[in-house]
């Protein structure tokens, strides 16, 4: 079968073919070749609403010329290294993701939702990484344990907060970390040095002067450029127009936000027609190719954030909901590990993981675990496979029962900025931590 | 025939004798409602504001026919249903309200049936201008809330926490106020419920809190006495009146004004009514200097009024915000969470897909008789250029019609209100 072009399928998905059954769309993922049927380019109109009436309808897309000239991808400034964070939110059950086999009291403060030492992937003698991580173990992975806070809340909304912001306590500053590390980065040519994958401008983004973006996937791009003629091309000249309108408040911001958005969608449709085949079929895998192709588009990118779509706010249901995510995430980076050896970025990508906070150390009456405070992360890339930290005991606990944090989230984050990025951390975290040491090779 | 008032016919407008600047009436059709519809700033502009105010806040609610569930995908059923309901020249001041609580006592398909989520907004309709304790009340044990939140099967000897710990941070408290003690103590008083098979709540007394807990300085042993305890609490009135008041006004009261809307709040018994009439008459309430991004729905409903044809619902899971799945219980985070180059592609998208179902414009001023289509009594400069340049780039009269209509739904004016 002929491969789809991404605009053909574009075509397609915006027929109103891209609903699943739960009712959520594909395509803000980025809808590539892997979650599409096998419907030829003859194909592009007249699908199915979901609705089940058919709506066939003329899309821009559609009255679009059928062939596409794909450009060179222009490539990062070499030597640049580049960082991916996932974050896992509702709050990722640490010693289900790095499971602490060898820490004394395992076993018996988890009598249903333990992991049997037999499954462990080991790391050592005290931890090892869930049985469904099998790729990350193959890849190799540091285990931070530990992170949190050491004043923790049971609040979602006030660790996301602080995590975002970069600061253990409350009261966090009002930007978040990596809109101050691309400040601190500095890259004026940058169309955009941090991105989240998303449609909402993001708080971890939040700068005081360095460009961020927040943005969905790159298939979105063929509508605001690459236009030949015609109702399309007078579309996209009119919102370059109004992209260099200017004003003030919100409308100012509206409208800058719109030009960055079309120069970005300009190179998108200049990068498109690369391969990246490979990716399971989920949000993540679609995040984390998008999150490849930013890196190689020459728009100055060097942060990408990603949010993990499933819910790891596991109250109840734990030990099923639980290890398909780990399998999720597993698939994903393994698939994103690959295509960053076949683009040429082997040795200067790392990828980290965040979350709000662990679960408690006792299961709940729903075979699940509440709120808890300290968690594990993980960091990928080229870093020596091991633990890094100290497993906070799971016999003498904090006054709420929870895991007591043996490194802030700042010493976590701050040895990403200066370990990996080279940034000094104390530019970048007002707590200036004591970092810890994450062996990069 | 639809009548015009632009810009350029305002003098004569006023020289007519209409009492109120056809872009305060736009302004506040907006804050109030889900308008301006297609010739609704007309049939308003001989009022004075004030009495504009009244007339949209005496206007009767929605009564709408339950939504045709079990026929089709009841997910698609559900969500059409409201937008239709949104989108209806009726909705008025009631209408913006359940959209105000549905992001407040957040329940989402995530977790939830069509049914159980239909149910909850039947809810949300009855209590909108109600009674705030009766609805919380209610609330507690609904079945959608019971199962979002992971009340349902939560048993005192191992309570869970989830409904309790939100219900105090994000429905009626606020964080500071209590203590992880009294999360505790609440979720043993909320405990007990569980869910028939009929979706109906049922209490499970050999399930449920055995003896009373402490719950804020007080004895509780029900999710019925717990809600009262935390209705009583002094940092209710206070909570719900600064989120109402950031919610229909954009910005939070000062401390000053918080203080005068939470005796209005108190005073009544937590009655609704009287602190949303308290917030939308007072004279502040018309300054429009200070717009707010329209959220996706507000766009999503104001493209609909402009096109005036069936848009595709799930564009609005691209723009981040789909009526029943809030992203999480807290509901939909504001204003600069819209604006994004992430937004910028969704509405780019929705934009050109339907552009070519619009009607034609009138050949005389296509880019005045659009921007009347669209509500918008006064746009800067820079955006009536650039419209008059694009209607003068392209060939034909649907042509014209279909770019002018795709561009003005991109202008930052359609995107504030």
């Amino acid at each position: 079968m002929e491969r789809l072009t991404r605009r053909e399928l574009l075509a397609w998905l915006a027929a109103g073919t891209a609903t699943t059954a739960a009712g959520f769309t594909l395509l803000p993922g980025g809808g590539d070749a892997a979650s599409a049927p096998s419907a030829g380019p003859g194909t592009p109109s007249g699908g199915t609403r979901p609705d089940g009436s058919s709506a066939p309808r003329t899309t821009a897309a559609g009255s679009m010329p059928a062939s596409v000239t794909a450009a060179e991808p222009v490539r990062a400034a070499d030597g640049d290294r580049l960082l991916v964070v996932v974050e896992m939110p509702g709050g990722n059950d640490g010693m289900s993701m790095v499971v602490p086999h060898g820490v004394p009291g395992y076993y018996d403060v988890r009598p249903q939702l333990a992991i049997a030492r037999g499954d462990v992937l080991a790391i050592d003698d005290l931890v090892g990484f869930h049985p469904n991580l099998a790729g990350v173990a193959r890849r190799g992975a540091a285990a931070v344990v530990g992170v949190g806070s050491h004043e923790p809340d049971g609040s979602h909304f006030e660790m996301m907060q602080r995590w975002w912001a970069g600061d253990p306590s409350a009261g966090s500053p009002t930007t978040g970390w990596v809109g101050r590390l691309a400040d601190v980065l500095d890259d004026r040519d940058a169309l955009a040095t941090a991105v989240t994958v998303g449609t909402g401008s993001h708080p971890i983004l939040r700068s005081e002067r360095a460009a961020t973006l927040a943005i969905p996937g790159a298939d979105a791009a063929w509508y605001l450029s690459g236009a030949e003629g015609g109702v399309e091309l007078a579309f996209q000249r009119g919102m370059a127009a109004l992209g260099s309108a200017g004003g003030d408040g919100y409308a100012g911001r509206l409208a800058a936000t719109a030009g960055r958005t079309v120069d970005l969608a300009g190179r998108l449709v200049a990068g498109d027609g690369e391969d990246a085949d490979g990716y399971p079929d989920s949000e993540l895998g679609r995040s984390l190719r998008f999150a490849r192709e930013l890196f190689t588009l020459g728009a100055g990118v060097r942060v990408v954030h990603v949010v993990m779509s499933g819910d790891f706010d596991t109250h109840d249901g734990h030990g099923d909901r639980h290890p398909a995510l780990m399998q999720t995430f597993d698939d994903a980076v393994t698939a994103f590990w690959d295509d960053v050896d076949a683009s040429g970025l082997a040795g200067r990508v790392a990828l980290m993981t965040t979350s709000e906070f662990g679960r408690t150390v006792h299961e709940n009456g729903s075979l699940g675990l509440d709120h808890g405070a300290a968690s594990s992360m993980l960091v990928m890339g080229p870093v020596a496979s091991g633990r890094v930290g100290e497993h906070p005991s799971l016999t003498a606990l904090d006054d709420n029962d929870d895991l007591m944090a043996t490194a802030g989230l700042d010493q976590y984050l701050g040895a990403m900025v200066e370990g990996w990025l080279g940034v000094p951390a104390d530019e970048v975290f007002p707590s200036r931590p004591e970092l810890l040491s994450i062996p990069f090779t | 025939m639809k009548a015009t008032i632009t810009m350029a016919s305002r003098s004569v407008a006023h020289a007519a004798g209409m009492a109120t600047d056809p872009a305060l009436v736009a302004h506040l059709l907006r804050r109030l409602t889900f308008g301006p519809r297609p010739g609704e700033i007309d049939r308003h502009v001989d009022l004075e504001p004030g009495a504009i105010v009244r007339e949209i806040l005496a206007a009767p609610a929605l009564d709408p026919e339950p939504p045709g569930l079990g026929t089709g995908d009841d997910y698609t059923v559900l969500l059409r249903w409201w937008l239709d309901l949104l989108s209806s020249p009726d909705a008025g001041f009631h209408e913006r309200m359940v959209w105000f609580w549905h992001g407040h006592v957040t329940s989402s398909l995530d977790k939830c049936e069509p049914l159980h989520m239909y149910r909850q907004h039947r809810l949300l309709r009855e209590h909108a201008l109600g009674n705030f304790r009766s609805f919380m009340q209610a609330i507690a044990v609904d079945p959608a809330m019971l199962l979002w939140l992971d009340g349902a099967w939560s048993t005192a000897e191992a309570p869970n926490e989830n409904f309790a710990r939100e219900a105090m941070e994000l429905f009626t408290l606020g964080r500071g106020n209590y203590t992880e003690a009294d999360v505790r103590a609440a979720a043993v008083a909320f405990s007990g419920w569980w869910i028939d098979e009929n979706g109906d709540a049922q209490y499970d007394a050999g399930a449920g809190p055995q003896r009373a807990v402490s719950l804020l300085g007080r004895r509780v042993a029900s999710a019925s006495e717990a809600i009262d305890v935390l209705c009583d609490h002094e940092a209710c009135a206070p909570f719900v009146a600064g989120k109402l008041h950031t919610f229909l006004t954009g910005t939070p009261p000062d401390a000053d004004r918080l203080g005068e809307l939470t005796v209005v709040f108190r005073d009544s018994g937590l009655e609704i009514a009287p602190l949303a009439e308290a917030i939308v008459t007072d004279d502040s309430f018309l300054d429009r200097s200070n717009p707010r991004p329209r959220t996706p729905v507000e766009w999503w409903v104001a493209v609909r009024h402009l096109y005036d044809t069936e848009l595709d619902p799930w564009a609005l899971d691209r723009l981040g915000q789909v009526p029943f799945s809030p992203p999480n219980v807290a509901g939909w985070p504001g204003h600069d969470r819209w604006i994004s180059a992430g937004a910028t592609f969704a509405k780019a998208q929705l934009a050109l897909d339907h552009a070519w179902d619009v009607g034609t414009l009138a050949d005389a001023d296509p880019v005045a008789d659009v921007l009347t289509r669209a509500g918008l009594a006064d746009v800067s400069d820079a955006t009536r250029s650039l419209l008059s340049s694009a209607a003068a780039s392209v060939e034909g009269r649907r042509e014209r019609s279909t770019v002018l209509h795709a561009l003005v739904a991109m202008t930052p004016e359609l995107s504030l209100a």
